[in-house]
């Protein structure tokens, strides 16, 4: 799976199952806030990256993520990880 | 149900005083000093009593004599599930007894590889269930994810008089961090053990019926047990008399199911302990207010 792919999955399951507004999907936009996810969609969203990426995220990577970017950065190096 | 500020009740001169009476005299006579101490807090605890009194005679319809009795026994009963978690602290437990109903259902779970969500209520006194299940040899780790509202003093001192609790806790934080660990603890097959009858404001909850009027009930135990597919029971450890405790666990149900689903099935075995133990109820505040505080 290429980068953009990887962006493309995560922009279309935030879109489709959080239900967050397309416009406001920008790299350098800030995750939390603008999805503004609460701890239980936090659930939600561990489960879709695990089944989508194969990927398990861990509390103290996901601290640091504060950017989409940030965010796409981390599954994709995961993603390169695991493969 | 949504006054609850996530706090407990006491101060540490108290809890020094109880331990020291365990250590050197044992439960007996923590138990009388224990009937002073709650008559003052019947006496002069206004609010809890309030709402307690009001509980049982509303809500489970006992008179208002009854309900005053029963409250009486509740700030006794609820004094006594501290003072035994204090004893098996300090190692002075030896004296009580239990009955497990459903222990094959534990070691169900504990002998798959899904981990479990044991989920229980302020009904009884959990802390020991997880002490005696060590004893009946489910010895697979226990998480409790649990508000971590314990005065620091009294947390300290009690690390320092029994070397911390014989479980991991999980505390319930602002950020993702619990999330992560009840995923990471299931992934590696242990046990989750939450409360799920209180909430924070602002909270997602499930309205359902409980005894007879609609009722909040924090959502995130329920839908946690349905993403992560782990297999569900309800556990409650309840005080039959002084020195005998009555463990249980219901029929595991499988995971994937709705939350809808898992707590209906919730909500329904909690009014049946209830009923049961209506002296063992320890929700100090308006289980059936609809509304979050601002």
């Amino acid at each position: 799976m290429s980068n953009q792919e990887v962006i493309e999955k995560i922009n279309a399951f935030l879109v489709e199952e959080f239900e967050v507004d397309p416009s406001s999907i920008q790299p350098n936009n800030p995750l939390k806030e603008t999805i503004d996810l609460d701890s239980l969609d936090y659930v939600d969203l561990v489960v879709v990256i695990e089944n989508n990426f194969g990927v398990k995220l861990t509390g103290e990577d996901f601290k640091h993520i504060e950017s989409f970017n940030d965010f796409y950065n981390y599954i994709i190096e995961r993603v390169a990880v695991t493969k | 149900m949504s006054e609850w500020k996530g706090r407990t009740r006491g101060n540490l001169l108290g809890y020094k005083i109880f331990v020291l009476f365990i250590r050197y005299f044992g439960l007996r006579v923590a138990y009388a000093l224990l009937r002073v101490v709650s008559l003052y807090f019947y006496l002069f605890a206004f609010k809890p009593r309030g709402v307690m009194i009001q509980f049982y005679n509303e809500h489970m319809g006992y008179n208002y004599f009854r309900s005053r009795f029963l409250t009486r026994i509740n700030f006794y009963k609820i004094g006594q599930t501290l003072v035994d978690r204090f004893a098996f602290m300090v190692g002075r437990a030896d004296i009580l007894e239990y009955t497990f109903d459903g222990h094959q259902y534990l070691k169900q779970i504990a002998d798959g590889n899904k981990g479990g969500m044991l989920i229980s209520a302020h009904l009884g006194n959990w802390e020991i269930a997880g002490n005696m299940m060590k004893e009946k040899g489910l010895t697979k780790r226990s998480n409790i994810v649990m508000f971590d509202g314990e005065h620091e003093q009294i947390k300290k001192y009690m690390q320092k008089e029994s070397g911390g609790p014989s479980f991991n806790v999980i505390p319930i934080k602002n950020d993702l961090s619990h999330i992560i660990g009840i995923k990471q603890a299931l992934e590696r097959g242990e046990f989750i053990c939450i409360h799920a009858d209180r909430f924070l404001p602002g909270s997602r909850t499930i309205t359902l019926n409980f005894l007879g009027k609609p009722a909040r009930f924090p959502y995130g135990p329920f839908h946690i047990a349905s993403k992560y597919n782990a297999p569900v029971t309800f556990v409650f450890s309840v005080k039959q008399a002084d020195y005998l405790y009555e463990l249980s666990a219901t029929v595991p149900m499988d995971g994937m199911q709705k939350p809808e689903v898992y707590a209906q099935a919730f909500v329904t075995i909690l009014e049946e302990k209830l009923k049961a133990y209506p002296d063992q109820w320890f929700n100090y505040f308006d289980f059936f207010k609809m509304e979050d505080v601002a």
